[in-house]
């Protein structure tokens, strides 16, 4: 048997990227899929991909994640396709342009809050009565090494990425004893859209994959698999962790 | 199938080593040695190649607790000086790269006051030797990783508001997660594998 059988995912920001890879493998392992994203026609485009690919249901829900009536509209929409939702993937977020803190916009920094950490805030918040009422339930959030592998010139990023994992903890706390698994995947470097400047200046590859035990960047598909895991029922003694999967980049912590 | 062909060689004292072969086997695994930790190093020196070794440890009580001296020694030699070694020689015959996974004691991560200092302190020294291996591995394409879970005697002591578990399937499917390609990236790093015990600990000290 597959490791979704039967289950029903929301994946935030599926539209492309990593969220894209997490909903490929998704289907792969046999769950149906709800793509949730604020670019609609590409989410759509995608949605038709993988369902003709797969064979499994995929579609896609518009949704301004910073928006909690957005966020309620598409999981009433979402509950009328599929009548049931089972996991729930806190994937969507911006990776902001490198600057030094004193010199970061004021509103760069309110964007990287209001999108990479009060959004999955949002979505766990208008998720958790529905689960808490069937006592089953789980969500994965995305967070990222870069809280302890600190690098230069990104601290909103590193600030909401190392939130995350701290409301994973306090979710999983809260949502323990009605049976309700709360974790989050931190990537290490990958190569994806949202990166792909970077990685592109002189050295800017080489780099990263020098500081990777490993010695490779990763590509979104090689994340894809914990996240199945995590929403699995094999996980089921798991709760309110973090699994890296970075290829060894960071040390002892 | 990920594990297909694959030399896998599991050694240690974890309950469930048919669940785990089971799991293992699903993935189209048909090599597998299972060995006690002792005969395992000569086993490992004679293999030709391996892909995957997995140091099961239940972290069973040794020697004599009157005696501390000699419970540290006899617990630092099981769980932390022969699986260094053990490892070390594994790699050796990953000449494709491969997987080398640890379970240990969850007090690694939380320290429930069950277990003699000795013991907590070889699980988080095999926490940290995970990330040492995999700092030094790495780039012969050998990735290392652990679980952790809550260990044989400690369950009646301890909060599980998950439930005492899926077991050993559970446990299995996880080993064959990590060597599946869908683990590839992950390295120097453990699962938590413990019921929420983590939390849940916390809860019960301080009080509801």
């Amino acid at each position: 048997m597959a490791l979704l059988t039967g289950k029903t995912a929301i994946i935030t920001g599926g539209a492309q990227g990593i969220g894209k890879a997490i909903a490929e493998k998704y289907l792969a392992e046999e769950a149906q899929v709800a793509i949730v994203d604020i670019n609609c026609s590409l989410a759509e485009e995608t949605a038709r991909e993988l369902e003709g690919r797969y064979q499994k249901k995929c579609r896609a829900f518009y949704a301004d994640i910073t928006k909690e009536e957005d966020i309620q509209k598409a999981v009433q929409e979402i509950l009328g396709e599929f009548s049931r939702i089972d996991i729930l993937v806190n994937n969507a977020g911006i990776q902001p342009r490198s600057l030094p803190f004193w010199e970061i916009p004021t509103k760069d920094w309110d964007k990287v809050m209001e999108l990479d950490l009060r959004s999955v805030y949002l979505f766990s918040k208008v998720l958790a009565p529905y689960f808490i009422e069937r006592k089953s339930g789980t969500i994965v959030n995305t967070s990222s090494v870069s809280g302890l592998y600190l690098w230069n010139q990104c601290v909103h990023y590193i600030t909401a990425k190392a939130a995350i994992i701290d409301m994973t903890r306090a979710m999983a706390y809260e949502l323990m004893d009605y049976g309700i698994r709360v974790n989050a995947v931190a990537p290490g470097h990958v190569d994806t859209e949202l990166n792909a400047k970077s990685l592109q200046e002189p050295g800017g590859r080489k780099n990263r994959e020098d500081q990777v035990a490993l010695g490779k960047i990763a590509l979104p598909k090689d994340l894809a698999g914990a996240f199945a895991y995590a929403a699995s029922d094999y996980a089921g003694q798991v709760t309110g962790t973090v699994i890296y999967v970075d290829g060894g980049l960071t040390q002892l912590k | 199938m990920d594990l297909e062909n694959k030399n896998i060689i599991l050694t240690g004292s974890v309950e469930g080593m048919e669940e785990i072969r089971a799991a293992l086997t699903k993935k189209g695994a048909s090599a597998i040695a299972f060995l006690e930790k002792e005969k395992c190093h000569a086993h490992v020196k004679n293999a030709e190649e391996i892909d995957a070794l997995m140091i099961l440890d239940a972290y069973e009580a040794v020697g004599g607790a009157d005696d501390e001296e000699a419970l540290w020694n006899e617990i630092m030699d099981r769980y932390v000086r022969q699986n260094y070694l053990l490892a070390m020689e594994a790699a050796q015959k990953m000449r494709a790269g491969g997987n080398i996974l640890f379970l240990y004691s969850s007090e690694a991560f939380v320290r429930t006051g069950n277990y003699a200092d000795a013991y907590v302190i070889a699980a988080g020294t095999e926490r940290a030797m995970i990330n040492v291996l995999a700092q030094r591995l790495g780039k012969a394409g050998i990735a290392v990783k652990g679980i952790a879970m809550a260990q044989k005697g400690e369950e009646d002591a301890l909060h599980f508001p998950l439930g005492k578990g899926s077991g050993p399937e559970a446990l299995g499917e996880t080993l064959a997660f990590l060597c599946s390609e869908d683990a590839a990236y992950i390295s120097g790093n453990t699962i938590l594998m413990d019921g929420g015990n983590h939390l849940a600990y916390r809860r019960y000290q301080i009080g509801k």
